[in-house]
Protein backbone atom coordinates (compact mmCIF):
# COMPACT_ATOMS: atom_id res chain seq x y z
CA UNK A 1 0.00 0.00 0.00
CA UNK A 2 1.46 3.59 -0.91
CA UNK A 3 0.91 6.15 1.70
CA UNK A 4 -0.27 9.73 -0.05
CA UNK A 5 -0.24 13.45 1.25
CA UNK A 6 -4.18 13.47 -0.05
CA UNK A 7 -5.02 17.16 1.95
CA UNK A 8 -3.58 20.23 3.26
CA UNK A 9 -4.80 23.26 5.54
CA UNK A 10 -3.75 26.53 7.12
CA UNK A 11 -5.83 27.89 10.10
CA UNK A 12 -5.02 32.23 9.23
CA UNK A 13 -2.08 33.44 10.92
CA UNK A 14 -2.26 36.63 12.46
CA UNK A 15 -0.20 39.11 14.93
CA UNK A 16 -3.17 39.31 17.40
CA UNK A 17 -6.27 36.48 16.76
CA UNK A 18 -9.33 36.94 17.14
CA UNK A 19 -10.86 36.69 20.70
CA UNK A 20 -11.62 33.11 21.63
CA UNK A 21 -8.90 32.03 19.67
CA UNK A 22 -7.14 28.64 21.54
CA UNK A 23 -4.62 26.59 20.60
CA UNK A 24 -6.92 23.80 20.29
CA UNK A 25 -9.22 26.20 18.00
CA UNK A 26 -6.63 27.29 15.81
CA UNK A 27 -5.36 23.72 15.67
CA UNK A 28 -9.34 22.34 14.70
CA UNK A 29 -9.67 24.89 12.04
CA UNK A 30 -6.70 23.68 10.21
CA UNK A 31 -8.23 20.47 10.34
CA UNK A 32 -11.30 21.13 9.29
CA UNK A 33 -9.41 22.74 6.05
CA UNK A 34 -7.48 19.63 5.43
CA UNK A 35 -10.17 17.49 5.78
CA UNK A 36 -12.55 19.35 3.35
CA UNK A 37 -9.23 20.11 1.19
CA UNK A 38 -9.14 15.87 0.77
CA UNK A 39 -12.90 15.29 0.43
CA UNK A 40 -12.63 13.36 3.74
CA UNK A 41 -14.88 13.39 6.98
CA UNK A 42 -14.03 12.95 10.02
CA UNK A 43 -15.41 9.45 10.51
CA UNK A 44 -12.85 8.34 7.78
CA UNK A 45 -9.49 9.65 9.86
CA UNK A 46 -7.98 7.21 12.08
CA UNK A 47 -4.67 8.11 12.50
CA UNK A 48 -3.83 11.39 14.93
CA UNK A 49 -0.13 13.07 15.28
CA UNK A 50 0.00 16.61 16.90
CA UNK A 51 2.97 19.01 17.53
CA UNK A 52 2.17 21.63 19.67
CA UNK A 53 4.19 24.24 22.46
CA UNK A 54 0.75 25.76 23.75
CA UNK A 55 -1.71 22.70 23.50
CA UNK A 56 0.13 22.04 27.25
CA UNK A 57 -1.04 20.57 29.55
CA UNK A 58 -3.16 18.81 26.72
CA UNK A 59 -1.62 16.62 24.48
CA UNK A 60 -2.83 14.47 21.23
CA UNK A 61 -5.29 12.27 23.28
CA UNK A 62 -6.95 15.08 24.74
CA UNK A 63 -7.20 16.71 21.31
CA UNK A 64 -8.92 13.98 19.93
CA UNK A 65 -11.10 13.62 22.47
CA UNK A 66 -11.74 17.53 21.67
CA UNK A 67 -12.39 16.90 17.80
CA UNK A 68 -14.48 14.02 18.12
CA UNK A 69 -11.96 11.47 17.27
CA UNK A 70 -11.82 7.68 17.43
CA UNK A 71 -8.10 7.00 16.13
CA UNK A 72 -6.31 3.75 16.38
CA UNK A 73 -3.04 5.22 15.90
CA UNK A 74 -1.95 8.19 18.12
CA UNK A 75 1.81 10.60 18.32
CA UNK A 76 2.74 13.02 20.31
CA UNK A 77 5.31 15.12 18.31
CA UNK A 78 7.56 17.75 20.10
CA UNK A 79 9.84 18.54 17.35
CA UNK A 80 9.34 21.99 16.82
CA UNK A 81 11.01 23.25 13.35
CA UNK A 82 10.98 19.86 12.53
CA UNK A 83 7.57 18.44 13.42
CA UNK A 84 5.93 18.66 10.40
CA UNK A 85 8.42 16.39 8.46
CA UNK A 86 8.33 14.45 11.59
CA UNK A 87 4.92 13.44 11.33
CA UNK A 88 4.88 12.71 7.92
CA UNK A 89 7.51 10.46 8.24
CA UNK A 90 5.78 8.49 10.75
CA UNK A 91 2.45 8.67 9.20
CA UNK A 92 3.50 7.54 6.09
CA UNK A 93 5.28 4.43 7.20
CA UNK A 94 1.53 3.86 9.57
CA UNK A 95 -0.22 3.87 6.47
CA UNK A 96 2.09 1.47 3.98
CA UNK A 97 2.07 -0.96 7.20
CA UNK A 98 -1.45 -0.85 7.08
CA UNK A 99 -1.96 0.54 11.06
CA UNK A 100 -3.94 3.01 9.61
CA UNK A 101 -5.83 4.62 6.30
CA UNK A 102 -5.91 8.50 7.44
CA UNK A 103 -4.06 9.91 9.36
CA UNK A 104 -4.50 13.85 10.53
CA UNK A 105 -0.99 15.36 10.84
CA UNK A 106 -1.70 18.91 13.72
CA UNK A 107 1.22 21.38 14.18
CA UNK A 108 0.02 24.60 15.76
CA UNK A 109 0.78 27.60 18.54
CA UNK A 110 -1.50 30.55 19.61
CA UNK A 111 0.77 32.49 21.99
CA UNK A 112 1.51 36.39 22.87
CA UNK A 113 4.85 37.63 22.79
CA UNK A 114 4.67 36.86 26.61
CA UNK A 115 4.39 33.65 25.64
CA UNK A 116 7.05 32.86 23.36
CA UNK A 117 9.30 34.69 26.31
CA UNK A 118 8.58 31.85 28.83
CA UNK A 119 8.50 29.61 26.19
CA UNK A 120 12.33 30.08 25.09
CA UNK A 121 13.38 30.66 28.40
CA UNK A 122 12.01 27.09 29.70
CA UNK A 123 13.15 25.60 26.25
CA UNK A 124 14.86 22.80 28.03
CA UNK A 125 16.68 22.42 30.44
CA UNK A 126 19.83 23.37 29.23
CA UNK A 127 17.88 26.82 28.10
CA UNK A 128 16.65 27.31 31.62
CA UNK A 129 19.67 27.18 33.44
CA UNK A 130 22.66 28.37 30.97
CA UNK A 131 20.75 30.84 28.80
CA UNK A 132 17.74 32.37 30.39
CA UNK A 133 20.02 34.03 32.85
CA UNK A 134 22.55 35.68 30.28
CA UNK A 135 19.24 36.76 28.88
CA UNK A 136 19.01 35.88 25.36
CA UNK A 137 15.63 36.47 24.83
CA UNK A 138 15.33 33.16 22.25
CA UNK A 139 17.14 31.89 19.37
CA UNK A 140 18.08 35.41 17.80
CA UNK A 141 21.57 35.90 19.55
CA UNK A 142 22.65 32.54 19.05
CA UNK A 143 21.86 33.01 15.26
CA UNK A 144 23.02 36.32 15.10
CA UNK A 145 26.57 34.58 16.19
CA UNK A 146 26.37 31.43 13.94
CA UNK A 147 25.49 34.16 11.42
CA UNK A 148 29.30 35.86 11.76
CA UNK A 149 30.68 32.32 11.60
CA UNK A 150 29.11 32.07 7.93
CA UNK A 151 29.83 35.39 7.38
CA UNK A 152 33.28 34.97 7.72
CA UNK A 153 33.79 31.36 6.12
CA UNK A 154 31.91 32.42 2.53
CA UNK A 155 33.03 36.42 2.69
CA UNK A 156 29.11 37.30 2.81
CA UNK A 157 27.71 40.63 3.95
CA UNK A 158 24.44 41.77 4.56
CA UNK A 159 23.33 42.15 1.23
CA UNK A 160 24.01 38.66 0.55
CA UNK A 161 21.87 37.60 3.44
CA UNK A 162 19.11 40.03 2.13
CA UNK A 163 18.31 37.70 -0.94
CA UNK A 164 16.61 35.56 1.26
CA UNK A 165 14.08 37.68 2.98
CA UNK A 166 13.63 40.15 0.00
CA UNK A 167 12.73 37.36 -2.59
CA UNK A 168 10.54 35.11 -0.18
CA UNK A 169 8.68 38.76 0.55
CA UNK A 170 8.12 39.20 -3.38
CA UNK A 171 6.54 35.59 -3.00
CA UNK A 172 4.56 36.66 -0.06
CA UNK A 173 3.00 39.37 -2.17
CA UNK A 174 0.86 36.49 -4.09
CA UNK A 175 0.04 34.83 -1.23
CA UNK A 176 -3.01 36.67 0.61
CA UNK A 177 -2.47 34.20 3.76
CA UNK A 178 0.97 36.05 4.16
CA UNK A 179 0.94 38.41 7.08
CA UNK A 180 3.91 40.94 5.58
CA UNK A 181 2.90 41.32 1.45
CA UNK A 182 4.03 44.94 1.25
CA UNK A 183 7.23 44.98 -0.83
CA UNK A 184 10.56 44.81 0.76
CA UNK A 185 13.50 47.13 -0.78
CA UNK A 186 16.99 46.26 0.07
CA UNK A 187 17.27 49.64 2.16
CA UNK A 188 14.07 48.98 3.96
CA UNK A 189 15.82 46.00 5.27
CA UNK A 190 19.29 47.37 5.68
CA UNK A 191 17.79 50.67 7.65
CA UNK A 192 15.69 48.40 10.12
CA UNK A 193 16.51 48.07 13.65
CA UNK A 194 19.05 45.72 14.52
CA UNK A 195 17.77 42.86 16.65
CA UNK A 196 21.32 41.49 17.45
CA UNK A 197 24.06 42.26 15.09
CA UNK A 198 24.32 41.57 12.38
CA UNK A 199 20.64 40.46 12.41
CA UNK A 200 18.10 43.15 11.72
CA UNK A 201 13.93 43.28 12.24
CA UNK A 202 14.03 41.43 9.14
CA UNK A 203 16.33 38.27 9.29
CA UNK A 204 13.76 37.54 12.52
CA UNK A 205 10.51 35.36 12.01
CA UNK A 206 7.52 37.74 13.28
CA UNK A 207 5.93 35.68 16.11
CA UNK A 208 1.96 35.07 14.80
CA UNK A 209 -0.86 32.49 15.46
CA UNK A 210 -1.85 30.10 13.53
CA UNK A 211 -2.01 26.06 12.39
CA UNK A 212 -1.43 23.90 9.85
CA UNK A 213 -2.87 20.14 8.70
CA UNK A 214 -2.24 17.51 6.28
CA UNK A 215 -3.79 14.00 5.52
CA UNK A 216 -1.63 11.06 4.78
CA UNK A 217 -3.36 8.44 3.54
CA UNK A 218 -3.54 5.77 1.89
CA UNK A 219 -2.99 6.58 -1.93
CA UNK A 220 -7.00 5.18 -2.72
CA UNK A 221 -8.14 8.54 -1.09
CA UNK A 222 -6.41 10.47 -3.13
CA UNK A 223 -8.53 12.76 -5.28
CA UNK A 224 -8.55 13.27 -9.21
CA UNK A 225 -5.46 15.10 -8.81
CA UNK A 226 -3.69 11.43 -7.67
CA UNK A 227 -1.97 13.32 -4.50
CA UNK A 228 1.62 14.07 -3.37
CA UNK A 229 3.79 10.92 -2.91
CA UNK A 230 6.89 10.79 -0.90
CA UNK A 231 9.67 10.12 -3.20
CA UNK A 232 12.33 9.72 -0.31
CA UNK A 233 12.59 11.44 3.30
CA UNK A 234 15.87 11.37 5.19
CA UNK A 235 16.29 12.50 9.34
CA UNK A 236 19.04 13.25 11.17
CA UNK A 237 19.19 14.42 14.99
CA UNK A 238 22.13 15.46 17.34
CA UNK A 239 24.30 15.07 14.49
CA UNK A 240 27.33 17.55 15.82
CA UNK A 241 26.66 17.01 20.18
CA UNK A 242 25.93 21.13 20.11
CA UNK A 243 30.08 21.07 19.63
CA UNK A 244 30.41 22.24 15.69
CA UNK A 245 29.81 25.36 14.53
CA UNK A 246 26.69 25.22 13.28
CA UNK A 247 27.79 26.09 9.90
CA UNK A 248 26.36 22.36 8.57
CA UNK A 249 23.55 20.87 9.88
CA UNK A 250 22.55 16.61 10.14
CA UNK A 251 20.84 17.22 6.19
CA UNK A 252 24.97 17.11 5.08
CA UNK A 253 24.96 13.76 6.73
CA UNK A 254 22.01 12.44 4.60
CA UNK A 255 21.67 14.60 1.40
CA UNK A 256 23.89 11.81 -0.76
CA UNK A 257 21.32 8.71 0.54
CA UNK A 258 17.89 10.85 0.21
CA UNK A 259 18.26 11.78 -3.57
CA UNK A 260 20.02 8.56 -3.95
CA UNK A 261 16.38 7.19 -2.91
CA UNK A 262 14.82 9.89 -4.18
CA UNK A 263 16.09 9.01 -7.87
CA UNK A 264 16.66 12.33 -8.47
CA UNK A 265 19.29 15.22 -7.90
CA UNK A 266 18.80 18.70 -6.80
CA UNK A 267 18.78 20.25 -10.17
CA UNK A 268 15.98 18.57 -11.01
CA UNK A 269 13.37 20.01 -8.20
CA UNK A 270 10.77 22.33 -9.34
CA UNK A 271 10.76 24.19 -6.09
CA UNK A 272 11.80 24.14 -2.39
CA UNK A 273 10.62 24.40 1.27
CA UNK A 274 13.59 25.13 2.79
CA UNK A 275 13.68 25.78 6.97
CA UNK A 276 13.44 29.43 7.25
CA UNK A 277 14.02 30.56 10.93
CA UNK A 278 16.70 32.53 9.96
CA UNK A 279 18.47 33.44 6.35
CA UNK A 280 21.45 32.09 7.35
CA UNK A 281 19.58 28.70 7.78
CA UNK A 282 18.21 28.70 4.08
CA UNK A 283 21.55 29.24 2.70
CA UNK A 284 23.07 26.83 4.87
CA UNK A 285 20.81 23.61 4.14
CA UNK A 286 20.65 24.34 0.67
CA UNK A 287 24.82 23.79 0.31
CA UNK A 288 24.44 21.03 2.76
CA UNK A 289 21.74 19.02 0.10
CA UNK A 290 24.09 19.84 -2.97
CA UNK A 291 22.19 22.64 -4.27
CA UNK A 292 25.64 24.79 -4.57
CA UNK A 293 27.26 22.85 -6.36
CA UNK A 294 30.83 25.32 -6.60
CA UNK A 295 30.58 26.22 -3.23
CA UNK A 296 30.01 29.99 -4.03
CA UNK A 297 27.11 31.03 -1.55
CA UNK A 298 27.08 34.28 -2.89
CA UNK A 299 26.98 33.73 -6.81
CA UNK A 300 24.25 31.39 -5.31
CA UNK A 301 22.04 33.83 -3.58
CA UNK A 302 22.10 36.34 -6.00
CA UNK A 303 21.63 34.00 -9.64
CA UNK A 304 18.99 31.68 -8.27
CA UNK A 305 17.49 33.76 -4.82
CA UNK A 306 16.93 37.16 -5.84
CA UNK A 307 15.87 36.14 -9.13
CA UNK A 308 14.24 33.75 -8.07
CA UNK A 309 14.73 31.12 -10.79
CA UNK A 310 15.11 28.33 -7.74
CA UNK A 311 11.46 29.09 -6.76
CA UNK A 312 11.83 28.72 -2.32
CA UNK A 313 9.40 29.43 0.04
CA UNK A 314 6.78 30.93 -2.04
CA UNK A 315 4.41 31.56 0.45
CA UNK A 316 6.80 33.49 1.60
CA UNK A 317 8.17 31.61 4.11
CA UNK A 318 7.89 32.05 7.90
CA UNK A 319 9.87 35.64 6.99
CA UNK A 320 7.07 37.21 5.10
CA UNK A 321 4.18 34.73 6.12
CA UNK A 322 5.22 34.57 10.18
CA UNK A 323 6.11 31.63 12.40
CA UNK A 324 2.99 30.48 14.19
CA UNK A 325 5.50 28.31 16.89
CA UNK A 326 5.05 24.50 15.72
CA UNK A 327 3.39 25.28 12.40
CA UNK A 328 6.54 26.90 11.29
CA UNK A 329 7.55 23.15 11.21
CA UNK A 330 4.32 21.97 8.81
CA UNK A 331 3.96 25.53 6.85
CA UNK A 332 6.59 24.91 4.21
CA UNK A 333 5.15 21.47 3.77
CA UNK A 334 1.78 22.70 3.22
CA UNK A 335 2.96 25.67 0.71
CA UNK A 336 4.91 22.48 -1.41
CA UNK A 337 1.55 20.37 -1.07
CA UNK A 338 -0.14 23.40 -2.85
CA UNK A 339 2.46 23.68 -5.52
CA UNK A 340 2.28 20.30 -6.55
CA UNK A 341 -1.47 20.35 -6.34
CA UNK A 342 -1.67 23.06 -8.53
CA UNK A 343 -3.41 25.05 -5.85
CA UNK A 344 -1.20 27.41 -5.32
CA UNK A 345 -3.10 30.77 -7.21
CA UNK A 346 -1.00 33.67 -7.97
CA UNK A 347 2.45 32.44 -7.36
CA UNK A 348 1.73 28.96 -8.89
CA UNK A 349 5.37 27.55 -10.08
CA UNK A 350 4.00 26.59 -13.79
CA UNK A 351 4.91 22.50 -14.43
CA UNK A 352 5.48 21.90 -10.64
CA UNK A 353 6.05 17.84 -10.26
CA UNK A 354 9.08 17.83 -7.90
CA UNK A 355 9.21 19.23 -4.57
CA UNK A 356 12.02 19.31 -1.85
CA UNK A 357 11.23 20.30 2.11
CA UNK A 358 13.06 20.82 4.65
CA UNK A 359 12.67 21.19 8.05
CA UNK A 360 15.19 22.27 11.05
CA UNK A 361 14.94 23.11 14.73
CA UNK A 362 14.98 22.40 18.36
CA UNK A 363 18.16 24.67 19.58
CA UNK A 364 19.64 22.40 22.27
CA UNK A 365 22.34 24.99 23.81
CA UNK A 366 24.27 26.69 20.08
CA UNK A 367 21.85 25.74 17.70
CA UNK A 368 19.69 23.54 15.96
CA UNK A 369 19.53 19.48 16.35
CA UNK A 370 16.87 18.24 14.32
CA UNK A 371 17.29 18.07 10.63
CA UNK A 372 14.54 16.36 8.05
CA UNK A 373 14.27 16.49 4.11
CA UNK A 374 11.33 14.83 1.93
CA UNK A 375 11.22 14.45 -2.02
CA UNK A 376 8.01 15.07 -3.11
CA UNK A 377 6.35 14.29 -5.86
CA UNK A 378 2.53 15.27 -7.02
CA UNK A 379 0.22 13.94 -9.72
CA UNK A 380 0.15 11.00 -7.69
CA UNK A 381 3.86 10.37 -8.55
CA UNK A 382 2.32 8.90 -12.46
CA UNK B 1 36.58 39.64 40.02
CA UNK B 2 34.00 37.93 41.93
CA UNK B 3 32.50 35.39 39.57
CA UNK B 4 33.53 31.87 40.38
CA UNK B 5 35.19 30.11 37.48
CA UNK B 6 33.07 27.89 35.76
CA UNK B 7 33.11 23.85 35.51
CA UNK B 8 33.90 21.97 33.06
CA UNK B 9 33.01 17.64 33.22
CA UNK B 10 35.99 14.95 32.38
CA UNK B 11 34.98 11.58 31.49
CA UNK B 12 36.94 9.42 33.98
CA UNK B 13 37.06 6.59 31.82
CA UNK B 14 37.82 8.56 28.38
CA UNK B 15 39.31 12.03 29.24
CA UNK B 16 36.25 13.48 27.29
CA UNK B 17 35.67 16.95 28.13
CA UNK B 18 32.18 18.29 28.12
CA UNK B 19 29.67 21.25 28.72
CA UNK B 20 27.00 21.69 29.24
CA UNK B 21 27.69 18.56 31.37
CA UNK B 22 25.82 15.03 29.55
CA UNK B 23 24.56 12.57 31.71
CA UNK B 24 26.66 9.50 29.60
CA UNK B 25 29.79 10.07 27.98
CA UNK B 26 29.36 10.77 23.98
CA UNK B 27 32.90 9.51 23.18
CA UNK B 28 32.90 6.04 25.41
CA UNK B 29 29.43 6.29 27.07
CA UNK B 30 30.59 5.86 30.55
CA UNK B 31 28.55 7.92 33.67
CA UNK B 32 31.75 8.48 35.80
CA UNK B 33 32.39 12.16 35.49
CA UNK B 34 35.11 14.25 37.23
CA UNK B 35 34.78 18.37 37.81
CA UNK B 36 37.52 20.87 36.87
CA UNK B 37 38.34 24.04 36.07
CA UNK B 38 37.35 25.60 32.77
CA UNK B 39 40.64 26.62 31.85
CA UNK B 40 40.87 29.52 29.10
CA UNK B 41 38.99 30.02 25.46
CA UNK B 42 38.53 32.45 23.14
CA UNK B 43 36.02 34.61 23.04
CA UNK B 44 34.95 34.08 19.12
CA UNK B 45 31.93 36.12 18.15
CA UNK B 46 30.41 38.64 19.84
CA UNK B 47 26.89 40.41 19.34
CA UNK B 48 25.06 42.90 21.22
CA UNK B 49 21.54 41.77 21.64
CA UNK B 50 19.05 44.49 21.74
CA UNK B 51 15.54 43.40 21.12
CA UNK B 52 14.04 40.49 22.66
CA UNK B 53 9.93 39.72 22.70
CA UNK B 54 8.15 39.91 26.15
CA UNK B 55 9.20 41.22 29.35
CA UNK B 56 11.84 43.50 26.74
CA UNK B 57 15.72 44.04 27.97
CA UNK B 58 16.45 46.89 30.25
CA UNK B 59 19.52 47.63 28.31
CA UNK B 60 21.23 45.89 25.12
CA UNK B 61 23.38 42.92 26.14
CA UNK B 62 26.72 41.72 24.82
CA UNK B 63 27.53 38.00 24.14
CA UNK B 64 30.19 36.07 22.85
CA UNK B 65 30.71 32.57 21.60
CA UNK B 66 33.31 30.86 23.37
CA UNK B 67 35.88 28.46 22.63
CA UNK B 68 37.51 26.78 25.66
CA UNK B 69 40.89 25.62 24.86
CA UNK B 70 39.69 22.34 26.35
CA UNK B 71 37.32 21.62 23.51
CA UNK B 72 33.48 23.18 24.64
CA UNK B 73 32.22 25.52 22.81
CA UNK B 74 29.50 27.73 24.84
CA UNK B 75 27.41 31.35 24.81
CA UNK B 76 28.66 33.88 27.57
CA UNK B 77 27.59 37.49 28.89
CA UNK B 78 30.65 39.38 27.55
CA UNK B 79 32.21 41.89 30.05
CA UNK B 80 33.67 45.18 29.73
CA UNK B 81 36.93 44.99 27.89
CA UNK B 82 35.93 41.98 25.89
CA UNK B 83 36.77 42.04 22.15
CA UNK B 84 36.30 39.30 19.14
CA UNK B 85 39.04 37.10 19.40
CA UNK B 86 40.36 37.87 22.98
CA UNK B 87 41.50 35.31 25.39
CA UNK B 88 38.71 35.09 28.49
CA UNK B 89 37.98 33.22 31.46
CA UNK B 90 34.03 32.11 32.11
CA UNK B 91 32.46 32.36 35.40
CA UNK B 92 29.20 31.90 37.05
CA UNK B 93 27.73 35.68 37.69
CA UNK B 94 27.20 34.85 41.88
CA UNK B 95 23.60 36.94 41.31
CA UNK B 96 22.03 35.46 38.47
CA UNK B 97 23.80 32.59 37.39
CA UNK B 98 24.94 33.40 34.26
CA UNK B 99 28.06 32.51 32.34
CA UNK B 100 30.48 35.53 32.12
CA UNK B 101 33.41 35.79 30.02
CA UNK B 102 35.66 38.53 31.46
CA UNK B 103 39.31 39.56 30.09
CA UNK B 104 41.60 36.53 31.01
CA UNK B 105 43.86 38.01 33.45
Amino acid sequence: MRAAIVGSGEAPYARRPPAGTTTATALADAATRALADANLKPADIDGLAVASFSLAPDHAIDLAWQLGLKPRWLMDECGGGVAGLNMLQHAVAAVERGEARAVLCLAGDVMGSAGFGRLVDSFNSVARRYLAPLPHGGPNALFALLTQRHAAAHGLGREDYATVPLSQRAWAAANPGAVYRDPLALKDYLDAPLVADPLGRFDCVPVVSGANAIVVADAAFAGADGGVVIRAQRSSFNADGQQGEGLSTGLATIAEELWAAAAVGPDEVDLAGVYDDYPVMVLLQLQDLGFIADGDVRRFAHEWLATRDLPVNTSGGQLSAGQAGTAGGMHLLVEAVRQLRGQAAGRQVERARLALVTGYGMVLYRHGACSSAVVLEGGGGG
Amino acid sequence: MNAAELAVVVCCECGQVAFPPPVLCPACGARNWASEPAGPGIAEQLTELRRVAGAGLEQPVRLAAVRLRRGPALVARAAPGVEAGGTVRVGVDPDDGALVAEVAP
